[in-house]
């Protein structure tokens, strides 16, 4: 390669990084208005706006790399991100060939999520901190779950990290909610028990108001998945009381919709 | 040697008894009057059964807990015997559903007692909903009201 050439690629380079580098360092917004931003995102329960507020989270985490919340913001990011692709790989229509790359992505959100979430239990100073970071860790790493073989690799480490982050705070009704997931999505043999799911979820529902659409929608997963569409009903429509926009409820609506029963 | 067919029909006679039987000791608490016994899964496999005779046993569990308030049958309960009496009774439980609707102190038990008097007899929920609606706060409820 020439050196003219070189020259000519090392400053394309510059000119690419410059622009950012320069935003970084005059961007002052405080990080408590961009995690704001991103749980307002989050609740849209749409992957544009979550991706808006999550580029600028991970911008301030360059800028502020030892950062607990703003690290704790990026794997929330990503892990809302995941979320929205297992909810529609679960309940929505999607086709087989959709489905794998969908369920691809939703394991390399998991993986960078992770990657925050493990640095945010490092910078984690109270039993609270400790017990979100844990909980975002388990979290993200239950998505990188792609298969038997990811199973065996991460599955024991994501239930131990959630069960850490209960006992850390048993009222942290998120991480609650991580342990009432792994009762729905497991099979018996690895702890699944939808009678559980239900007990797990109701409680969160019942005590954590600001995540209430979130745990009656997977209330009504779980009813679903015990066949009982009349107890599913009544949940969606609660979930979307609270939250019209909440993705599941509005898929478990969608199939009661399709194939009526009481 | 036992033939195939005899084998079969042995096998599944008795899965049918073993089922029976099952049914039979669930509702056993219910049909006797216990009520604060009955667990909210052997109300679901009441419902289920579509027996009809266990709809009185179902309509006077329901009755004692307007009765005696919240402190014997859980909300849990509430719910499984209204879904229950909705799937084995008929519209002459009509008037027993519509107390539950308007009385329980619980919103689910309301709201699945109006879905349960929209199967059983709509016509009643129709001369009652706008009556019903007054009377009601909740916006669970409402939106089961306006939805039956």
């Amino acid at each position: 390669m020439s050196l003219r050439l070189l020259l000519l690629l090392s400053a394309g380079i510059l000119m690419t990084f410059a622009p950012a580098r320069a935003q970084e360092s005059t961007d002052d917004a405080p990080a408590d208005d961009l995690i704001m931003a991103l749980d307002d995102a989050i609740f849209t329960n749409e992957d544009a706006p979550i991706l808006e507020a999550l580029k600028a989270i991970l911008q301030a985490v360059n800028a502020e790399p030892d950062s607990y919340a703003l690290n704790i913001a990026a794997a929330k990011g990503y892990l809302a991100r995941a979320d929205l692709l297992r909810v529609d790989r679960q309940t929505g229509k999607v086709d087989k060939a959709r489905e794998k790359a969908m369920r691809a992505q939703q394991a390399l959100w998991g993986e960078k999520g992770a990657e925050h979430a493990e640095k945010a239990k490092r910078l984690a100073t109270t039993k609270q901190e400790k017990s979100e970071a844990y909980r975002l860790c388990g979290e993200c790493t239950v998505h990188r779950i792609d298969g038997p073989l990811s199973g065996m690799r991460y599955g024991p480490t994501a239930k131990s990290d959630i069960e850490f982050a209960v006992s850390q705070d048993s009222t942290n009704w998120q991480a609650r909610r991580a342990q009432g997931l792994m009762f729905l999505n497991n099979p018996p043999i690895n702890g699944g028990d939808l009678d559980k799911a239900v007990e797990t979820f109701a409680l969160c529902a019942k005590n954590d108001e600001q995540h209430a659409d979130v745990h009656h929608a997977f209330l009504a997963q779980a009813w679903m998945k015990l066949k009982r569409p009349e107890r599913a009903k009544l949940e969606v429509q609660k979930s979307l009381l609270k939250n019209p926009a909440n993705r599941l409820a509005n898929n478990i609506k969608a199939r009661l919709q399709e194939n009526k029963q009481w | 040697m036992v033939s195939r067919p005899f084998a079969a029909t042995f096998a599944a006679a008795t899965v049918a008894a073993a089922l029976m039987t099952s049914g039979c000791a669930s509702s056993a608490s219910l049909r006797e009057g216990n009520y604060e016994d009955v667990t909210p899964h052997e109300l679901h496999r009441a419902g289920k059964s579509g027996d009809a005779e266990l709809a009185a046993p179902l309509r006077a569990l329901l009755e004692e807990r307007l009765a005696s308030g919240t402190t014997t049958i859980t909300d849990e309960q509430a719910i499984e015997a209204v879904i229950a009496l909705g799937r084995t009774g008929d519209a002459s439980d009509g008037a027993a559903m519509l107390r539950v609707a308007r009385e329980d102190h619980s919103p689910d038990v309301r709201a699945f007692a109006i879905e349960a008097l929209a199967r059983l007899n709509p016509p009643l929920l129709a001369a009652e909903r706008g009556a019903l609606l007054s009377a009601e706060n909740d916006p669970l409820v409402r939106a089961r009201l306006a939805d039956n």
